[in-house]
């Protein structure tokens, strides 16, 4: 049945790509927004229960399974566990290490950990040299995957993938067994020339390559941290999104193909020029200049997810952020920053929140819980007035100190 | 009058609560009725179109704006960047204080003109990304209102009346114009002179202190700059002052400032005349005391009523700066500058003292021991001429910074002083008289050369390539003449008279040099990605070479052949080579914890082990002070910061350090020359002195409200000290009967001195006023020992200081500060049988200074200080100094004005002072200023841009707009937030 489903999307993703890829227009400075109501149909509110052991900062990923929320913190640097309704079950960390990435292996019921290991500051160069296909260095010591199963979660039942080098570069799993995965690093005096920004590798070795740089030339490239390829789930385990680094296109991979699915053209004051890609950054010091310089420019889109009509997606400037909404039946961009807050959403403050994870049905977002506090009075004294008896109790119970709460929203049917 | 004062201060804020009216509602998009957010919602005057309130649309697209006048025609004003305005009038009255818009749809824009991006709001004050923008033209004011009149009304700002900017609750760091510092680093002089109309927007914005040897990488490197953007057209100009006025006493002023600006360069002259003890040290402060603002609230550059003397000054100086690129960011500055002083100042001071010394043992064990009270008239005057030359070049990209500077100043100075001296055994029995009289001329030459170059290596955080390093290598040289006439009474004891004739030539040359490395990769350097436990290494070392050489040629008066003969006791050649070089090794480790929301906080740990190896020759001409000496000492210092921020709504820091340092004792102190024509104070060495070694503790707090758009603002500091010096140096003294003073030095125990400080202050907003409290209090005590006449005498020194000061102000018409202070200086020392003697001095100063600035155009100043002295003979001293002055402003923007001030209305200007150490207490009473009336006349030549087309009827609101530009990246969370760096 899921190999029925995983064929079933890729065909529908495939069709998409038969037909050339959509080309959307975006001028950020006159972008329109919508009342909630026209997106969503129905709103959750799930707050997650704080106790002495469970007080965590904010949700930096959010993995939402059948029985579960789970929440990784890096302001804590563990992972809470909550059922559906807010209530904590576990929190696990690994101790010596700093949890960078969560994932969901769906095939072995477990969650994936990405983790580095706190007693060293392991610089992109080294990293790099880690990466090389002759490197014979163990860095175990470095760095950490482990597989957390999911059966019984309180059991905390773990176990290690050995030696995997690129745990340092966070990849997501893709097609069963093998994973996607981007460390993009140029500097003039590597030995070779050319790599790539995309690769597909399963535990062991290198399978393919997408994507090709030239890893001594292209100083926009040069810096720790610069620049990677962003790789985003989608419902599917064998389809995911890809988009590059100062590049306006969003593609799909599949185990076959990386094919462009979606390019934005900016405004000529948001887009990188041609003479970005060719100018001589010398220093970070040169490249946070120019950054500076340019505080308009996008350099890259991020947290782009489908859901049926509507493709979500976030743009990243040198400084500062957009997130907007692709309404592929009408093609309306929505600003999803002035999608305003109506009684469907119980006038809940969701201006500039991002989408924090998903499932079939859903997409969920987060708020702290001091700002639903603050929005008390906003909130019970507009009509209709709201109904919800959890945020209810929620405007009366809770403190500016509890844990951020989940908004859980389903984008409507006929959209 | 204190209670007057006081009372009229707490009614004055009684007088601005009233019933005010409310406005709400929604605005929304009117075709898709989606909420707009962060909309502008004003209310102006309809008559005068006075901006009243303002409000930006919350994230539902509400607004509540509450404190408007009822009975009055107001016209409110919705705006939204690519919609059409929407505009009511509307009146509130005492039966409809609320109107309800409920929705107010705004429609979109379309006409083409929309392309151009013209935007409408005019929004006072709003967040873009981490920056917060204050945006001029939201603030109708006067069109001769400068950057600071405007500063006083902005939501969240606070002035304080020290000069002091806090920005919801952070004290603003550096202050910039279009990135770069403005004519230097006072930032009144662009707040004072830059007219609020020839600026696009202020930013303030927190960015990582590059300038820091030690990078926590926390929110502890943090700095908050307020950069002022100049509109395009207005990025040249030019402003200053003219200024002449003659008064009754012979006394006069002349001021003279112009500064020129542009994109690149900026070039000032001042120049001051003065006999009223203006004080005018640099340029920068020439400048400073020039500014256009209309009142000064700090007084600056009026005449000095504590300055001891009656002084003249006449100075001339200029600055230049140019910068090799016209970037408008702060992280980046390539610029030469340089300036030039010219000084000449006449000094003439009478001071008298009375010293008291307490239950001194007498020399004659079976005598009873005795006080002695000594009265010394001394009368000082001097002629001295500065000038130097500085020249600096800085280099600073956002992680390096190279500065080289130079400077050479030369000076000539003449000195002629009188002093007589009597001295009192019990009060009542003469004891000695003695006279001295000094004429001396001397000349001195110093050239400096200083720099540093620092390298924050930041790629991925503290790595091997981070250093700094500075030098600086200076030479001088003087030469000084002096004759010395004195004569000593001893009228007690052993009746004698002693007197000296004596002539000083000295030469002096000096050179020092000094080299400063330091160096904090050393961890990576070792242990490569290992980050040790997260500890940081540093390495440093300060080595320091000095070299001082001295002619001395003393002669004396033979009274038998009226010759001048040689000294050879006193006449020396000398030559001291200092050596030291201070080698360490540092570690510190940052713990911190956030929780997103609702708190950081870290606690620094820092240990820093530190060698100081000292080498001291000297080589002189009298044998007996040729010594070559090594010292090494161990100087360990460690220190715990601990921070707590809670977000938007207080900051707390603790910090508790301990530091050591050594004193090694120095030739003067070893092998004096022992020169005894000062019979009240003839000191002579010790050579087996050993190195005084210092240990010190030090713990310190503050507190401070840190609330976005807060109105009020509170902060509180607390500071414990304690210090213990061992092998202190104290002295062996022989008090004489007749008053005369024989001192050897000596090492003792231990010298305990303890301090605490407290201060804390609020700062209140009520509508268009502010009231703002401020609370110093301070107490310091020394403890140790010496010998009287070879008895142990221990003594401990306090002193106490409590000041307390309000400060009301309404907008600019109406100002006033009221300030009592009470200050105590107490010694007490212990006799040979236990008994404890304290003598007690106490100075009650109240003061009060207010600005009134009605009728449009006049201002009233005036400021009174009451003194009250009590002297350790329990005798009063009081005195009242009253100023006043009235101000009118004429001609277009105000750049003319007249004034007339009276300076000591009640002709009882005094400084007194009181001096506390060992087993004495003094109380000197100076010579100030007296009364004068003063008439001047004064232009102040300004310029902003190039001719402005219509430019004028836009002094108001409606100017400059938003751009939408943001401050540098790398700096975050002037919203009360979350100030975490991410690099």
């Amino acid at each position: 049945m899921k190999k029925i489903l995983i064929a079933f999307f890729a065909l529908w993703m495939a069709q998409g790509s038969i037909a050339q890829s959509k080309t959307l227009y975006i001028d950020p400075s006159k972008t329109i927004g919508a009342p909630a109501s026209k997106l969503f149909d129905d709103m959750q509110f799930i707050p997650l229960q704080t106790t002495k052991k469970c007080i965590f900062g904010a949700i930096r990923q959010l993995v939402v399974t059948r029985d579960y929320f789970i929440i990784l913190d890096t302001d804590t640097n563990a992972i809470y566990f909550f059922t559906k309704t807010g209530t904590f079950v576990y929190k696990y960390k690994i101790k010596r290490f700093r949890i960078q990435n969560i994932q969901l292996d769906h095939e072995k019921n477990a969650l994936l950990i990405f983790s580095l290991n706190k007693n060293y500051n392991v610089p992109s160069v080294r990293i790099q040299s880690f990466l090389e296909e002759d490197s014979k260095k163990d860095v175990s010591k470095y760095v950490k995957a482990t597989y957390f199963f999911l059966r019984n979660v309180p059991a905390a039942k773990t176990q290690d993938i050995k030696d995997f080098r690129y745990a340092f570069t966070n990849p997501v799993l893709f097609d069963g067994n093998k994973f996607a995965t981007s460390f993009i690093k140029a500097q003039k005096n590597n030995r070779d020339t050319l790599d790539y920004q995309l690769k597909i590798i399963n535990s062991k070795k290198l399978l393919q390559t997408y994507l090709p740089y030239n890893k001594q030339s292209e100083s926009i490239f040069y810096f720790s941290g610069a620049a990677q390829c962003t790789i985003m789930p989608t419902h599917s385990d064998s389809v995911l999104f890809i988009t590059r680094p100062f590049r306006y296109e969003i593609y799909t991979l599949t185990p076959t193909e990386l094919k462009e699915n979606y390019k934005l053209i900016l405004p000529i004051d948001n887009a990188v020029p041609a003479s970005f890609f060719t100018q001589d950054f010398k220093s970070r010091g040169d490249m946070d200049t120019y950054k500076m310089d340019h505080s308009s420019y996008a350099s890259q889109i991020d947290n782009v997810i489908q859901f049926r009509n509507l493709l979500f997606f976030n743009l990243r400037l040198f400084n500062g952020y957009n997130r907007y909404v692709f309404d592929n039946k009408l093609e309306l961009i929505y600003d999803y920053n002035k999608i305003s807050s109506d009684s469907s959403t119980c006038y809940l403050p969701l201006y500039g929140t991002t989408i924090k994870g998903f499932d079939k049905q859903y997409i969920y977002l987060s708020l702290p819980a001091k700002s639903v506090l603050n929005s008390k009075a906003g909130i019970q004294n507009r009509t209709p007035q709201c109904t919800n008896p959890v945020l209810n109790k929620f405007l009366e119970n809770a403190r500016e100190a509890d844990n951020p709460v989940i908004i859980q929203l389903k984008p409507k049917e006929d959209l | 009058m204190r209670k007057l004062f006081l009372s009229l201060l707490i009614l004055l804020p009684v007088l601005l609560f009233a019933q005010k009216g409310v406005v709400k509602g929604i605005v929304e998009d009117s075709v898709h009725r989606f909420a707009l957010q962060s909309a502008t919602v004003t209310i102006y005057k309809k008559a005068d179109s006075a901006l009243i309130n303002y409000q930006i649309t919350n994230n539902q697209g509400e607004f509540n704006i509450g404190d408007l006048p009822l009975g009055t025609l107001l016209l409110v004003s919705v705006s939204y960047t690519g919609y059409l305005d929407f505009s009511r009038e509307l009146r509130l009255d005492s039966l409809k204080q609320l109107h309800d818009f409920k929705k107010i749809s705004l429609l979109r824009d379309t006409a083409k003109h929309l392309e151009e991006v013209i935007v409408k709001a005019v929004v006072p004050v709003k967040m873009n990304g981490d920056t917060l923008e204050i945006n001029p033209g939201a603030f109708k004011m006067d069109s001769s209102a400068v950057v600071e009149d405007m500063l006083l009304r902005v939501p969240g700002v606070t002035m304080w009346s020290d000069g002091t900017i806090t920005v919801n609750g952070k004290k603003v760091n550096n202050v910039y114009v279009d990135g770069k510092a403005f004519f230097g680093n006072n930032p009144e002089l662009a707040t004072q002179n830059l007219p609020k109309n020839a600026i696009e927007k202020i930013q303030v914005y927190k960015e990582k202190d590059y300038s820091k040897q030690d990078l926590t990488n926390t929110d502890l490197d943090s700095t908050v700059t307020m950069n002022i953007k100049l509109r395009p057209d207005k990025k040249k100009g030019y402003f200053g002052k003219v200024s002449a006025g003659i008064g009754s006493d012979n006394r006069y002023e002349g001021d003279l400032s112009l500064q020129l600006y542009d994109k690149k360069n900026k070039i000032g002259i001042a120049g001051n005349l003065n006999n009223t003890n203006k004080t005018v040290q640099s340029v920068q402060e020439a400048m400073q005391n020039n500014t256009f603002h209309s009142y000064n609230r700090r007084n600056f550059g009026t005449p000095n009523a504590s300055m001891n003397g009656l002084n003249t000054v006449h100075y001339f100086g200029a600055y230049a700066q140019h910068s090799f690129n016209e970037t408008t960011n702060s992280r980046f500055d390539n610029s030469l500058n340089g300036d030039y002083s010219w000084r000449e100042s006449n000094g003439n001071i009478t001071r008298n003292s009375t010293t008291i010394q307490q239950n001194v043992p007498d020399v004659d064990p079976a005598a009873a021991p005795f006080k002695l009270t000594t009265y010394n008239n001394q009368h000082n005057l001097s002629n001295t001429l500065d000038q130097s030359v500085n020249t600096g070049y800085n280099n600073r990209k956002r992680a390096t910074s190279l500065s080289l500077n130079a400077s050479y100043n030369w000076s000539n100075g003449n000195t002629a002083s009188n002093s007589v001296t009597h001295a009192f055994k019990n009060d009542t029995t003469a004891a000695s008289n003695g006279t001295s009289s000094t004429v001396a001329q001397s000349r001195s030459n110093n050239l400096n050369v200083n720099g540093y170059f620092n390298n924050n290596d930041y790629d991925e955080g503290i790595n091997k390539k981070s250093f700094s390093t500075n030098y600086s290598i200076s030479y001088g040289s003087s030469q000084s003449d002096s004759k010395k006439l004195t004569d000593f009474e001893s009228l007690v004891g052993r009746v004698y008279e002693e007197k000296y004739d004596r002539k000083y030539h000295n030469d002096n040359s000096n050179f020092t040099t000094n080299l400063g490395l330091s160096y904090n990769g050393l961890r990576s350097l070792l242990f490569g990605s290992y980050n040790f436990w997260n500890i940081n290494i540093g390495l440093r070392n300060n080595f320091r070479y000095n070299k001082s050489d001295l002619n001395a040629i003393v002669s004396d008066r033979d009274t038998l052949t009226n010759t001048y003969k040689i000294n050879d006791t006193l006449t020396n050649n000398n030559s001291v080579v200092n050596i030291e070089n201070r080698p360490g090794i540092s570690f510190f480790k940052t713990v911190s914890k956030f929780l997103s929301d609702r708190y950081y906080k870290s606690l620094t740990a820092r240990v820093d082990l530190q060698d100081q190896i000292v080498f001291q020759k000297n080589t002189s001409t009298l044998s007996y002070r040729n010594i070559e000496r090594n010292y090494s000492f161990f100087t360990p210092a460690a220190s715990l910061y601990y921070s707590y921020n809670r977000f938007n709504k207080y900051n707390l820091n603790i910090g508790l350090n301990q530091s050591s340092s050594a004193t090694a004792p120095t030739i003067d102190q070893l092998y004096p020359i022992v020169d005894s024509s000062n019979k009240y104070n003839i000191v002579k060495g010790n050579p087996y002195l050993k190195s005084a070694f210092g240990n010190n503790y030090n713990l310190s707090a503050n507190y401070n409200t840190q609330k976005f758009n807060e109105k009020n603002t509170y902060t509180a500091s607390l500071n414990l000290g304690y210090s213990n010096t061992r092998n202190a140096i104290s002295d062996s003294s022989f008090i004489l009967p007749n008053g005369g003073r024989r001192s050897s030095l000596i090492n003792v125990d231990n010298r305990t001195s303890y301090n605490a400080s407290l201060n804390g202050s609020a700062s209140y907003r009520i509508n268009k006023n502010m009231i703002q409290v401020r609370y110093n209090g301070g107490y310091n005590t020394t403890s140790s020992y010496q010998y009287l006449n070879t008895y142990k005498t221990p003594f401990t020194n306090e002193n106490i200081n409590n000041s307390l000061n309000l400060f009301y102000s309404a907008q600019e018409i109406f100002n006033i500060t009221i300030g009592e202070s009470l200050t105590n200086t107490n010694t007490i020392t212990t006799d040979t049988v236990g008994q404890k003697h304290p003598l007690k001095s106490k100075t009650y100063s109240t003061r009060a200074n207010f600005n009134l600035t009605v009728p449009k155009n006049f201002m009233l100043s005036s400021n009174i200080n009451y003194l009250n002295n009590i002297s350790a003979t329990n005798q009063s001293v009081k005195a009242t100094i009253w100023n006043a002055s009235v101000t009118y402003r004429f001609l277009k923007m105000k750049t003319a004005e007249v004034k007339f001030s009276v300076f000591d209305i009640l002709h009882q200007n005094k400084n007194i002072d009181n001096f506390a150490n060992n087993n004495m207490v003094r109380t000197t009473i100076s010579n100030g200023l007296q009364q004068f009336y003063m008439l001047s006349l004064t232009y102040y030549p300004r310029k902003f841009g190039g001719k402005e087309k219509g430019g004028r009827r836009n002094s108001g609101q409606g100017q400059g707009g938003i751009a939408p530009s943001s401050a540098p990246k790398g700096m975050r969370g002037m919203g009360g937030g979350q100030g975490r760096f991410r690099h």
